[in-house]
């Protein structure tokens, strides 16, 4: 793996020249009414259900259609729904309106119990229904077009999972067999879904081709073909960018993103994301388990310095889970975690070792984190310089999650994706209930009652003082260092239109054209 | 001969059985599991349970070993964990492109091998020799992937002759087929030249320099056929075994060069197999890149029966 670290580097090197060298060609452009992008990471199926990565959710978001969808600024839009939901005083019943013009790739007309189905067998089946499993009580119908949906605690959040990864099919789909009945949702089936698209072909890791359903209930696409193709390595999908093989890629290195903006020929556009890069420290395990040694850390941090220089911008410095743009950040709690030596040093010495302490991060090795990779090595810089030395321990995923799993790990520095952060993360990492609390040790009585309130209510107005509490209470416990907000970015060329980085990361293609 | 070859092969068939043991424990002691891999850090350890039972993982070991076995036997390589679809398939989609490139980086490279390597021999110390060699070293030292990164730039970016990467099958038009598989090919190409044009230029020397090499010359011999018909074919035999292990790691999959140029071959599904912890697939890809090098061995040990009587005996 260190000769991926320099061979990215040499990447990067070889982009800027690039960028100073050369305007957009044409050498294998598409024909005109197909809009070909790029993805980085593996695309093993299109299955809407096992929903693993970005990529997946790009594929999913063309074919199918679910009550609601997240909007590209992360706001909740109806759309197999006529509005949002009616949602009861005590937050445990929505009620949805089906829309009555829908219709599935084979012709069906959507009804409740399409949706009924839906949940049954994702409930049953779905790779991470687990979060859903934990809230959702029951789904019932109230004649052919309105869903009633349970649930056993307030969750307004559970609408933001549902628009990622709980696909509505129709009712009677193979959703767990491959080709048994002749459907197959690993690999695409041309009958399961209503978006806007229909799968055509698919290759795992490789594409998968998509056509125009003209029926769509949203009006026909624009596009009358969309290819997804995986390119693995972000120097090489700038390369194809520039050659006009692809006409939109997911990723490029940070430092070529502002550069090849900029170029006449292409567009570009940074929008702030649902992702987070910060270091869960586990707090049930020395050295971790002294609250000082953990704020020792979150003040011993460049975090400008890290987002500024190793992401070029494209990651927003903040303290907290919050980011400096949304509505919940509390800039008097942030103050507490700022850039500052000498806090960390008090801290030290309230934890009682102001010589320091040392301990080992865990760092993701695949080649999509190379900025994670060097922005540990930033932060072991800093920490260095007041004595605390973090040994970085390189490993893959799988490994690194084993390692969480068995309780065998002191911090975890790396970026990650999700669906909302406040009404996901905060969840799932640190409320007992949660999924990745599990491993994460953190145990707060007070932070599980904030949480729950602040599920209460969509309205953001209404969730911002238990969202402030919640804030209060990890800046108090501090169990992670937050380091800052990844943005989504993309670049594409400038005869594409409709198409801009989404706060979900997936890339959404529905309304992309050329031309 | 005949009894020759039923010896290498029984050799081999024993080979195959150890090789297959070994894939399957060294795969299951790789650190992580592959249903925490499928689930996602979110699963909660009741969904990993279940995910263990589902792929199989909470049975003996040699009862998964019997089970893969056998159904390898029979060309049933199970099911990949990750891509929720047949091994055999995969490999099936992904080895033509393996293929493909490798036998047009083997002829790239034999095709440069073979001239520099003689005549490198032939001018010993001269010019040509020099100049050779310094090329070899190069083409050993500079890193594929670099090489790769270069060539997009100057025939895909600046000059937009070829395209930056991809796969189209011969079946998409030779020309088209050819444009995207040429420049993966001769990075790979290059690189194995500079290994044979070494191993044949040292051979040819050794042949060169012995007695009956001498006596033809005494007896006026024509030095064309000197080098071409009585050296040549003597230092083939140690090239063709640099060539034929030199097309198994072809075939086994170049990683750097199938991510740069954005190959689907076997060397990307075995790096992604390897970290998603897919044991079937990373079982069935191992297990055949074993196969193929032991019968690229065993064609080689045939070659050289035939190129050399005494091995025979």
């Amino acid at each position: 793996m260190d000769g991926m670290f320099g061979r990215r580097a040499a990447m990067s090197g070889l982009a800027g020249i690039l960028a100073a060298a050369s305007l957009p060609r044409s050498a294998g452009a598409q024909p005109r009414g197909t809009v070909t992008a790029s993805l980085l990471g593996n695309l093993p199926n299109i299955h809407p259900w096992h929903v693993g990565n970005v990529e997946t959710g790009a594929a999913n978001l063309l074919a199918y259609s679910n009550l609601l969808k997240v909007g590209p600024d992360g706001t909740l839009v109806p759309d197999l729904a006529v509005a949002l939901p009616q949602i009861t005083d005590d937050g445990l019943n929505y009620t949805f309106e089906l829309r009555r013009d829908v219709r599935f790739h084979n012709g069906d007309r959507l009804t409740a119990d399409d949706v009924l189905y839906s949940y049954e067998q994702y409930l049953a089946t779905g790779r991470r229904r687990g979060n859903l499993r934990r809230f959702i009580s029951n789904v019932t119908k109230d004649g052919d077009h309105v869903v009633k949906v349970t649930l056993r605690d307030p969750w307004v959040g559970w609408m933001r999972l549902m628009g990622y990864e709980a696909a509505i099919v129709r009712r009677g789909t193979d959703v767990a067999n491959e080709g048994a009945t002749g459907e197959n949702l690993y690999r695409g089936s041309r009958t399961a879904g209503c978006g806007p698209f229909i799968p055509k072909s698919f290759q795992a890791d490789v594409g998968v081709e998509f056509e125009a359903f003209p029926d769509y209930f949203g009006g026909a696409p624009a596009t009358q073909t969309i290819k997804l193709v995986r390119i693995p390595d972000a120097a090489t999908q700038l390369a194809n960018l520039r050659t006009g093989t692809v006409d939109i890629i997911s990723n490029c290195p940070p430092k070529d993103f502002a550069p090849v903006r900029q170029e006449p020929g292409f567009g570009g556009a940074v929008r702030p994301s649902a992702g987070i890069f910060y270091m869960p420290m586990n707090v049930a395990k020395a050295p971790f388990d002294n609250v000082h040694l953990r704020r020792a850390v979150a003040c011993a941090v460049d975090r400008d310095y890290i987002c500024e220089e190793i992401y070029s911008g494209l990651v927003t410095a903040s303290a907290l889970p919050a980011s400096p743009n949304e509505f919940w950040y509390e800039e008097d709690l942030a103050k507490q975690f700022a850039y500052d030596p000498d806090r960390a040093k008090f801290h030290l010495r309230a934890a009682g070792m102001p010589r320091g302490f040392a301990f080992e991060a865990i760092v993701p090795v695949p080649s999509a984190y190379v900025e994670a990779r060097e922005a540990a090595v930033v932060m072991q810089a800093n920490l260095a310089e007041v004595g605390i030395r973090m040994n970085i321990r390189q490993t893959d995923f799988v490994s690194m999650y084993r390692s969480a799993q068995n309780g065998d790990w002191q911090a975890f520095p790396h970026p990650s994706m999700q669906s909302s952060v406040e009404d996901y993360l905060i969840w799932n990492n640190y409320h007992k209930d949660g999924n990745q609390a599990r491993w994460m040790g953190y145990r707060n009585p007070a932070y599980d009652t904030a949480v729950m309130e602040s599920f209460r209510y969509l309205d953001e107005a209404r969730k911002k003082p238990a969202l402030r509490k919640v804030s209060e209470i990890l800046v108090e416990d501090c169990p992670a260092l937050w380091i800052g907000r990844l943005n989504a970015y993309h670049l594409w060329r400038a005869d594409i239109s409709g198409f801009g980085p989404r706060y979900s990361y997936f890339m959404d293609l529905t309304s992309a054209r050329k031309g | 001969m005949a009894n020759f070859l039923l010896g290498r092969a029984a050799t081999l068939a024993l080979v195959l059985f150890g090789a297959s043991v070994l894939i399957f424990l060294v795969v299951r002691a790789l650190p992580g599991d592959p249903a925490i891999a499928m689930m996602t850090s979110n699963a909660t350890p009741e969904e990993i349970q279940a995910m263990r039972e589902a792929i199989g993982l909470h049975l003996p070991l040699w009862q998964q070993y019997f089970t893969w076995v056998g159904g390898a036997v029979t060309g049933d390589l199970g099911r990949s964990f990750m891509y929720s679809t047949g091994v055999a398939g995969l490999i099936a989609e992904r080895f033509p492109v393996t293929l493909h490139v490798s036998l047009v980086a083997l002829a790239i490279a034999m095709a440069i091998a073979i001239p520099a390597g003689v005549l490198s021999a032939r001018y010993k110390g001269g010019p040509i020799d020099h100049l050779f060699r310094i090329v070899a070293m190069i083409g050993i030292s500079m890193p594929v992937f670099w090489q790769g990164l270069l060539s997009i730039l100057l025939f895909a970016v600046i000059l937009g002759w070829l395209p930056p990467g991809g796969y189209q099958p011969l079946s998409a038009g030779i020309g088209l087929s050819t444009a995207h598989i040429i420049l993966p090919a001769v990075a790979l190409g290059t690189a194995y030249a500079a290994t044979i044009t070494r191993m044949l230029r040292s051979s040819m020397l050794d042949v060169l320099g012995r007695e009956h090499i001498a006596v033809a010359r005494a007896h006026g011999v024509p030095e064309r056929t000197i080098i071409w018909t009585d050296a040549f074919r003597n230092a083939l035999i140690p090239t063709l075994t640099a060539a034929g292990f030199s097309f198994g790691y072809l075939l086994a999959g170049a990683v750097l060069t199938e991510v740069i140029f954005n190959l689907p071959g076997m060397g990307r599904l075995l790096y992604e197999s390897i970290l998603s912890r897919d044991y079937p697939l990373v079982q069935g890809l191992v297990l055949l890149n074993v196969t193929l090098f032991v019968l690229i061995n065993f064609g080689m040990d045939a070659l050289y029966a035939i190129l050399d009587p005494r091995i025979r005996r």
